[in-house]
């Protein structure tokens, strides 16, 4: 049943993608600016003539509908066009880009999962002890922090004052690792590059501390509240009054019950943190998506922005459908 | 229609954002010295913020209303060439050093880049004359008269260029950087290890096919791999590279005797083939993938490359061009051979030229790595490899540059120069900038040339570049760099001069304060 469930969901998200792209198409032709203009760059020599002709063998000459007609045409296909300022085809500049982005996100996830749970749950069984009250101050300041502020002065004491971690890219200088799934910690396993995936680690951890600041320190807020509201249970007494030892009670009885708003915060705050990428990879050099796009729309590369909007729609719509099946699996009586 | 349908929404974006921006010549209440008050809106990019404020101060000090707008710049383009706005911060680079590829395009009747909608009849036929004479010296008398003429008419408040702010560990021997930006590491070497590491400013570069891009950054990379008929010094001056020697029967045509037992990386003679073959895809409409090259424009007046011999090529021009020379440096040769066999794809992934460095590895948007290339025709570079990493943010590059991680890096801010000379292990090296900043006043909207001189006057621009650039940036007196042809030294900059500003201002009918 779930199974029907979820690829009924699946076929319902497809239009909606395909809508949020479309929107995007209209937008971005409604911005002032013109690509070509741009590509050919500020500076002289360059004819009236040169550019026209470059317009018409772009198609940017046509209506608008007709462009639209042509677009949606190729994405049917599965074709999206290609790059207005480069000529490479945006499905190979998306399929560079968006490993290093998902890599850094779940990196940052599961940085925020594996600090934030302890964390909440520890400050919710003692709450107002001196850990509580430090730990939750430490969670306020990493809420107010910018990120762009954060990764440089962790690059500062990290990088340049110890020298323990790089300062960017997602390996040292010159090292290449053939491309298996773009996932670089998956490619150098696969391959069995051991010193690579040890400096491919080296790398994540400074930007995804990072990027993922701000949802530990919201996670962890969340989790304690939550996890305080159900120590308060009725089921919660009646476990102790079985006699099953604090741990269990905190782990098995309360804690799963507690996750549910977490895995809401999570799947929401996952948006964010795609939109938040793009200055934590500007700042460590992370050849990702979200400087991809940002690059993209300052030189209206349409078909790029175009590609990378569709993408991101797509993640998110996963990142919502995963949530759901969550819900499911934390509290049995939510259905799909 | 796509055009009018984008001016519909210009238009209503403008009218939705409108708060208190005035056009040049609204006429608000009387001073009691008589006449309306000047309104102006300053328009730019966030990076021009700081400085278009400190302008507006001066202006308010003799009475005008202005105002600073931040824009996205590329919507402001566009809405200065539409002649919607009164006053833009804008800048424009020349790769010339003429005036051929910056005061000609910028103030030229209607233009490309004559965003002031300036028009001047004797300016334009000084700009023909001065742009296709071969006569050096009627040549740069027509460019000074021109630049009087400018002066003159003040169709901008005119502005300064930057210094290009580059720095370099300690151990990096035998280099400098170069007035066109270009990082040439072929002669290159470094203390204590034979591979270097460069922090390019850029998020990614565009291609490795040297007729596909139209930006410095993918430029540097690329001459380290491919070499031209011609190159450039470090300090702008042509010199001959591939092109062992040259003549110009007359002005119209170029005759260039290529070097013998040059090869390209794959081991293939470098012959007048090649040449011709680069220079005919870069002219023909759909010589990149059925598309046209962004290069085209660099090749001037050039229209059609012929081979005379193995080694000779004749180039045939439609009109005289004095800048032809500084042109070809940007036209780097590629293999035809390698080419048709692996063609455009193929080209782009894997890149032949026959330059120091060969193409070792890497992508566009993270970094590209290159090695020695043993039979370089000038000798192996002293460097085996060579690794320019995507690094686009500023305070990341020096953070990498002090950790040992980069060798080079490319655009340090003026502010953070002290930092870096602090530290022992890291030298800081400036060259002349070739990009122009200014801001541009719509000629249309503020058409007497007298409030233009007057908003000139009214500017202490020594001052405000001092405070903004320390002493990195430099004042023009008109739309030409020093560094470029035909720059008139007898001319200074406006002085800051406040009482001429509002005695202008008065005589133009205006409120002064």
């Amino acid at each position: 049943m779930r199974w029907v469930a979820i690829a009924r969901r699946l076929l319902t998200a497809l239009p909606l993608a395909a809508g949020i792209v479309l929107v995007t198409f209209f937008l971005l032709r409604l911005m002032p600016g013109d690509p070509v203009d741009i590509a050919m760059g500020a500076a002289g020599n360059v004819t009236q003539e040169e550019i026209d002709s470059l317009r018409q063998s772009l198609g940017l000459d046509r209506p608008v509908w007709d462009q639209a007609g042509v677009f949606l045409y190729g994405l049917v296909r599965g074709d999206l066009g290609e790059s207005i300022r480069s000529r490479t085809p945006v499905t190979e500049l998306l399929k560079q880009a968006l490993p290093a982005t998902l890599e850094l996100s779940f990196a940052a996830v599961l940085l925020s999962v594996l600090i934030a749970l302890p964390v909440g749950v520890m400050s919710a069984v003692r709450p107002r002890s001196l850990w509580d009250r430090v730990v939750m101050s430490g969670a306020f300041l990493g809420i107010s922090m910018p990120p762009f502020w954060l990764g440089l002065v962790l690059m500062t004491i990290f990088s340049v004052m110890l020298g323990w971690l790089p300062t960017s890219g997602r390996l040292d200088a010159g090292v290449t690792v053939p491309t298996i799934t773009g996932f670089l910690l998956l490619d150098t396993l696969l391959t069995g590059r051991w010193a690579e995936f040890g400096q491919a680690v080296r790398h994540l951890i400074l930007p995804a501390l990072t990027l993922g600041a701000e949802l530990t320190a919201i996670l962890s807020r969340v989790v304690r509240s939550s996890m305080l509201e159900v120590m308060g249970m009725d089921y919660i007494r009646t476990a102790r009054a079985k006699g099953l030892a604090e741990w269990k009670v905190v782990l098995r009885h309360a804690l799963r019950n507690a996750l549910i708003p977490s895995v809401t915060i999570l799947g929401l705050q996952f948006g964010v943190l795609m939109g938040g990428n793009m200055i934590v990879e500007t700042i460590f050099s992370w050849p990702g998506l979200g400087r991809l796009v940002v690059d993209a729309i300052f030189a209206r590369d349409y078909p790029v922005v175009q590609g990378a909007v569709l993408l991101y729609a797509i993640t998110f719509l996963l990142i919502n459908l995963l949530v759901d099946v969550l819900y499911t699996w934390l509290s049995p009586r939510i259905d799909l | 229609m796509a055009k009018r349908w984008k001016r519909i929404a210009a238009a209503a974006v403008a009218a939705a954002l409108a708060v208190g921006c005035a056009g040049g010549k609204s006429s608000g209440p009387g001073d009691q010295n008589g006449g309306k008050i000047l309104t102006i809106t300053l328009d730019g990019a966030q990076g021009r913020q700081a400085e278009l404020q400190a302008v507006a101060g001066y202006l308010k000090q003799i009475g005008v209303d202005a105002q600073v707008r931040v824009w996205e710049y590329n919507t402001l383009v566009e809405e200065a060439k539409a002649g919607s706005r009164d006053a833009y911060a804008t800048d424009w680079g020349s790769s010339t050093f003429s005036p051929f590829d910056l005061a000609i395009p910028k103030l030229k009747t209607g233009d490309r880049g004559n965003y002031s909608h300036y028009s001047s009849a004797e300016l334009d036929e000084l700009f023909d004359l001065a742009s296709t004479s071969v006569d050096e010296g009627e040549a740069k008398n027509a460019y000074f008269r021109a630049q009087e003429i400018i002066y003159q008419d003040a169709p901008w408040i005119f502005g300064y260029y930057r210094d290009t702010i580059e720095a370099n560990s300690v151990k990096v021997k035998n280099w400098k950087p170069a007035v066109d930006g270009r990082i040439n590491l072929h002669k290159v070497s470094l203390e204590g290890g034979d591979t270097l590491v460069v922090g390019l400013r850029a998020d990614r570069i565009l291609s490795l096919d040297p007729a596909n891009y139209r930006d410095r950054e993918t430029e540097t990379v690329i001459r380290n791999m491919f070499d031209g008929l011609v190159t450039r010094t470090p300090e702008g001056e042509v010199k001959p590279e591939l092109a062992e020697s040259w003549e110009t029967p007359d002005a119209l045509t170029y005759v260039f005797h290529l070097r013998k037992g040059v090869t390209f990386h794959n081991g293939e003679p470098l012959t007048a083939d090649d040449v011709v073959f680069t220079f005919n895809r870069i002219l023909a409409p759909d010589g990149i993938n059925g598309q046209p090259s962004p290069r085209q424009g660099l090749l001037g007046p050039l229209s059609s490359v012929e081979k005379v011999d193995d080694y000779t090529v004749k180039m045939n021009l439609s009109s005289p061009s004095p800048v032809f020379l500084q042109l070809l440096v940007h036209t780097q040769i590629i293999p035809e051979e390698y080419y048709n066999q692996v063609g455009f794809e193929g080209f782009s992934a894997n890149p032949v030229g026959a330059g120091p460095f060969r193409f070792a590895g890497g992508s566009l948007d993270t970094e590209i790595s290159l090695e020695r290339y043993d039979d370089y025709w000038d000798g192996a570079p002293p460097l085996k490899k060579v690794v320019f990493r995507m690094m686009p943010e500023p305070a990341s590059r020096i953070a990498a540059l002090k950790a040992g991680e980069v060798h080079i890096i490319q655009e340090v801010a003026p502010d953070s120069t002290q930092l870096l000379e602090e530290d022992p292990n890291v030298q800081v090296q400036v060259a002349e900038g070739t990009r122009l900043y200014m801001i541009e006043l719509n000629t249309q909207r503020i058409s007497d040339p007298r409030v233009r001189q007057a908003l000139n006057y009214a500017v202490n621009w020594d001052e405000i570049l001092q405070e903004l650039y320390g002493g990195y940036a430099h004042r023009v007196s008109t739309a030409m760099l020093p560094s470029g042809f035909g720059y008139h030294d007898g001319l200074t900059p406006y002085p800051y001069d406040p009482d001429k500003a509002r005695e202008l201002l008065k005589e133009a009918g205006y409120a002064v304060k």
